[in-house]
């Protein structure tokens, strides 16, 4: 199997559960090296690279968004989002968390701890966070499984700005419809075969 | 529900820390019953030998024939002894002995414990030894180098040693520590030379026969005058009980520590299990198995691994019991019976077991609680409602322990201690929580290291706090007995003098001197020595019982030794007041600062004596700063030349005596039967001796105490691992390798071990200061050595708990398979 994503490109990745999405995407982002082939990050061959080069790539240039939202439950909105930019060394950290914060509509929850917001509001924030590093690759994992469907519009329409805005490419593995009818290109997994939907 | 799902989950999630906690605990609580026991047990034995009769009066003069008459006439038996300290000489060697030299029919209650040799067979006395003949102590005759059979010299006397004494009627256990016993007859005494008019002798009358007769008996002796000392039974009794709750105070509070740490560490362990356990209660709830029954459940599948486990600490209870009775073999009287042995060792293994029972129930009861889907969801976080159960048990162990081993007398002692271990995890907590407010916007690094720890809330303010409790306290350990040799040894250093003779008549002074020029060992300067009562403070007659002198109540039961000096003697340090400034200043006194403290004196309080028949007033001129452990003649009370003019006086001196000089000094003696002898170098070395068990106790404490802040700290890690693990997958996804984690990491350990060693290293320091100032009286060697040495134990500590943490350092790709049990997700 082969899979390019150009930058700004909006991929879908579909298959029934089991059929491999969630590893697919572990490989792609440099989280587990593959038993064969390789993954290519402009032109540099991922796996060649020591694990702490790997993961200062990663924090430089990817981001996530999972159906499991993933924040620090003691960490309040504000400090979910501002960390990754924090580790990254970015100088305007606060400002961007504030300002993403702002763009997914939860500049007044900034404080407020994840428990105390809905879950349609706590992937807003992972969007937020995603947002925030500005990242060339955006990898989603079933971003919407849990939120109705208002919800599910607010988050797909936040990450399809992302790409518009910052030229992000996004793998999102999903089963929603309405989220694979707005991608470019779909592909399904297939008893370990990927082919174009 | 045997052999369900519920027992099997309950077996695995009670792991290795809460097993070692609980066999820890058990350990410690069961050989502190041990040792009380057998404590208790051997002072109780000895209750029948005390004092050899129901009452003893005694004086330090010789006792008016008057008093065995009206015994005789009351109805009551008597019988009369001598007890002085004397030296004891065996070849070139020379030890200080306590004699108790006794008349027919002593002891009136109870009997000499004997033994023929080292390894002989126990035998008891109502007899004393036959004239000529002595019993010594074994530790006098190992350090005489003689055995029974062998003669020694006491006085101008040479007496056979007819047996090993391993208690007598009338000496303390006490006394025998520094000065061991040697009895022998009254008959035999007079041979010895040793007791002339002057001298410091104890004379004695034991008393036996019925109460009423003995109270009507000591009625008439507190008319007369002067007074004996009158000590009954039941008095020395309660002495006794007081003092073994004062020996074993300490033991007390450590073991409490210990079982505090071990027990919160079980707690911890068991929050950690709630994880574990969530699902498998939320499946049996959710099947139908009621609330109540699955609480039962709970605890009958915890009740068998914890009996079982605390059964485990019983031979570590025992191995400790087996140090201790080998460390203090023979300077505490201990009594061994194998039941009530067995009783304290199934009582620590039972209480420790409940104990552990109610916490891990409490905690776990929580899961029994609210709907399937809330005890689902007490698996992500900590559940806040377990810190009830922490509470309740804290409230015990504080009612249960540290009430009885502190005791109400003490109350600020109770609740120095109470706050501190309620203060300290709140500083930590606050303190963590403002660094992290503080640093936040400077270093990432830093601020995620003090906010892991902030938001860890209460795991790792306990964990600080342990760590800082046991250095603090195990550097306290080390700096007060470094404080005491620090001192021995740069006193010693010194060339002070290291022979004490006292006891010498006027009379005697010159002969002595003479004998001592021509013996090379130079020319004594006298201190005279005046025996004086107090009797009025102020003006207003003293009484021992009164509560305002209870810490001064020895001081005013006894006579005291009043000297006299033309000026300051050296290593003394005016605190308050002046010293007179010349020899002929009437009627001064100047005081210790100890004395005046514990008389409430000042400079211009006026103090009464009462001197052979006399009274003498003086006036306190001056406090001065004493260094006892200089081992200069150093006294209480000095009053100005003139003040005692013209009454009864002995006179003490001080050698410097180099061991090879000892035999000739020891030949001095034999012609100077009066004189007594003290070896402050033997002195020293039965000091160190004590000092070196003292220091392998504590040492043995300080290593359980660590063992359990290094199980409390392994517990609060376990207790978050399953919060560090999500955390990590978190951050190695968003691209944080493996360096930079195990940085973090370390960075996490390496603060709190700072914090924790600051704290214990200031608290160690203090508490040193303290003990050397203000109860030891030593001057303060510097202590600034105890903050690195607490950062370097705090490291050690932390990355060997770093070490012990589960799973830190799992690969990413495994790390986010771990986040994936919840369900689902990438």
């Amino acid at each position: 199997m082969s899979l390019t994503l150009e930058r700004g490109a909006r991929t879908a990745l579909l298959g029934v559960s089991g059929s491999g999405k969630t590893t697919l995407l572990a490989l792609a982002a440099g989280l587990e090296p593959p038993r064969e082939g390789r993954v290519l990050f402009r032109g540099e061959d991922l796996y060649a690279l020591e694990e702490n080069k790997r993961a200062s790539l990663r924090l430089a240039h990817f981001g996530f968004v999972f159906q499991d939202i993933q924040l620090f439950p003691l960490l309040d909105v504000f400090e979910n989002v501002r960390l990754p930019l924090a580790f990254r060394g970015d100088a305007d950290a606060e400002e961007r968390a504030r300002e993403a914060l702002e763009a997914v509509g939860l500049a007044r929850r900034m404080r407020a701890r994840p428990s105390a917001l809905s879950g349609g509001e706590q992937q807003r924030v992972a969007v937020a966070r995603a947002f925030a590093l500005r990242p060339l690759l955006l990898f989603a994992d079933e971003p919407t499984a849990r939120l109705d469907r208002d919800n599910a519009r607010a988050v797909w329409e936040l990450l399809m700005e992302l790409g518009r805005e910052h030229g992000t490419a996004l793998l999102v593995a999903t089963h929603d419809e309405a989220l694979v009818a707005r991608c470019d290109s779909r592909y399904r997994l297939e008893a370990g075969r990927l082919r174009a939907a | 529900m045997p052999n369900s799902p519920l027992d099997r989950a309950v077996g695995r999630a009670f792991g290795w820390r809460a097993r070692a906690a609980v066999v820890l605990a058990t350990g410690a609580l069961g050989a502190f019953l041990v040792l009380r026991g057998a404590l208790l047990a051997g002072l109780a034995r000895r209750d029948a030998d005390l004092l050899g009769g129901r009452a003893t009066l005694a004086l330090s003069r010789p006792l008016s024939p008057a008093l065995a008459r009206r015994a005789r006439r009351e109805g009551l038996r008597s019988a009369s002894w001598v007890r002085f300290p004397t030296a004891a000489v065996h070849g070139s060697r020379v030890a200080l002995a306590t004699v108790l030299a006794v008349g027919p029919g002593y002891p009136l209650r109870g009997s000499f414990h004997l033994r023929s040799g080292k390894s002989g067979r126990p035998t008891r006395s109502r007899l004393p030894p036959a004239a000529g003949r002595v019993w010594v102590a074994p530790a006098l005759a190992a350090f005489l180098k003689t055995r029974v059979g062998g003669r020694i010299a006491v006085g101008v006397a040479r007496l056979r040693v007819a047996g090993l004494l391993e208690s007598a009627p009338g000496i303390g256990w006490r006394a025998s520590l520094f000065a061991p016993p040697l009895v022998m007859s009254a008959a035999t005494l007079h041979a010895t030379r040793l007791v002339v008019p002057q001298s410091r002798v104890d004379y004695g009358l034991s008393l036996d026969g019925p109460r009423a007769a003995l109270a009507s008996y000591l009625a008439w002796v507190r008319t007369l005058r002067p007074r004996p000392t009158v000590r009954q039974r039941r008095q020395v009794v309660r002495a006794l009980r007081r003092t073994s709750r004062r020996l074993t105070r300490y033991a007390a509070l450590v073991v409490l520590a210990i079982v505090a740490l071990a027990v919160f560490a079980l707690g911890l362990t068991a929050r950690a299990a709630v994880r574990r356990l969530a699902p498998v209660a939320a499946y049996l709830i959710a099947q139908g198995v009621g609330r109540r029954r699955l609480r039962r459940g709970l605890l009958s599948a915890l009740a068998r691994p914890l009996l079982a486990t605390a059964l485990l600490g019983v031979p570590l209870a025992l191995l400790y019991v087996a140090l201790v009775a080998f460390l203090f073999r023979g300077k505490l009287p201990l009594a061994w019976a194998p039941l009530p042995v067995f009783g304290a060792l199934l009582a620590a293994a039972v209480a420790i077991a409940v104990l552990a029972l109610a916490l891990w129930a409490g905690v776990l009861g929580g899961l029994a609680r609210g709907s399937p889907a809330a005890a689902l969801r007490t698996s992500r976080l900590p559940p806040r409602r377990t810190n009830g159960p922490f509470l309740a048990v804290a409230l015990l162990l504080l009612g249960v322990l540290l009430v009885p081993s502190v005791g109400w007398r003490d109350p600020w002692l109770l609740l120095g201690l109470a706050l501190g271990a309620v203060v300290l995890p709140v500083v930590f907590r606050t303190g963590f929580a403002l660094l992290a407010r503080f640093v936040r916007g400077r270093s990432v690094g830093l601020w995620w290291t003090a906010n892991a720890l902030a938001r860890r809330g209460w795991a790792s303010a306990l964990e600080a706090s342990a760590l800082a409790f046991a250095i603090g306290l195990a550097l306290a350990a080390v700096g007060v007995e470094h404080g005491i040799v620090h001192d021995l040894e740069h006193g010693l250093a010194r060339g002070h003098p290291n022979w004490f003779l006292y006891g010498i008549t006027p009379d005697a002074r010159a002969p002595l001197a003479r004998a001592l020029a021509r013996a090379g060992l130079g020319r004594p300067r006298y201190a005279p020595l005046v025996t004086a009562r107090l009797t009025r403070i102020d003006g207003r007659p003293v009484r021992a019982s009164s509560p305002r002198y209870r810490r001064a109540a020895w001081l005013l039961r006894h006579d005291q030794n009043l000297s006299t000096s033309r000026r300051l003697p050296p290593g003394n340090k005016v605190l308050a007041g002046h010293f007179w400034p010349s020899a002929r200043v009437p009627a001064e006194a100047s005081l210790s600062r100890r004395f005046a403290h514990l008389l409430h004196l000042g400079v211009g309080s006026t103090l009464t004596y009462r001197v052979a028949g006399r009274s003498v007033a003086l006036t306190v001129t001056s406090i001065r700063r004493v260094d006892w452990w200089s081992f200069r003649p150093n006294f209480f009370v000095l009053a100005s030349p003139p003040s005692l003019r013209g009454l009864p006086r002995s006179y003490l001196t001080s050698l410097a005596v180099p061991p090879s000089d000892v035999a000739r000094l020891a030949h001095v003696l034999r012609r100077s039967p009066g004189v007594s002898a003290v070896d402050v170098t033997a002195l020293l070395r039965l000091v160190h001796r004590a000092l070196a068990a003292a220091r392998s106790l504590v040492l043995l404490e300080a290593v359980s105490l660590f063992l359990a802040a290094l199980l409390l700290a392994a517990s609060a890690l376990e207790e978050s691992t399953a919060e560090r693990r999500e955390e990590r997958a978190l951050l190695t996804l968003w691209g944080l390798g493996p360096k930079r984690l195990r940085r973090l990491a370390l960075e996490e350990a390496g603060l709190l071990g700072f914090a924790a060693g600051l704290v214990g290293g200031i608290g160690g320091i203090l508490v040193t200061r303290r003990a050397l100032a203000s109860f030891l009286h030593l001057p303060e060697p510097s202590l600034l050595w105890m903050l690195p040495a607490a950062l370097v134990a705090a490291a050690l500590f932390l990355l060997l708990a770093a070490a012990a943490a589960p799973r830190l350092s799992r690969r990413s790709y495994a790390a986010l398979r771990a986040l994936d049990e919840g369900g689902g997700g990438l």
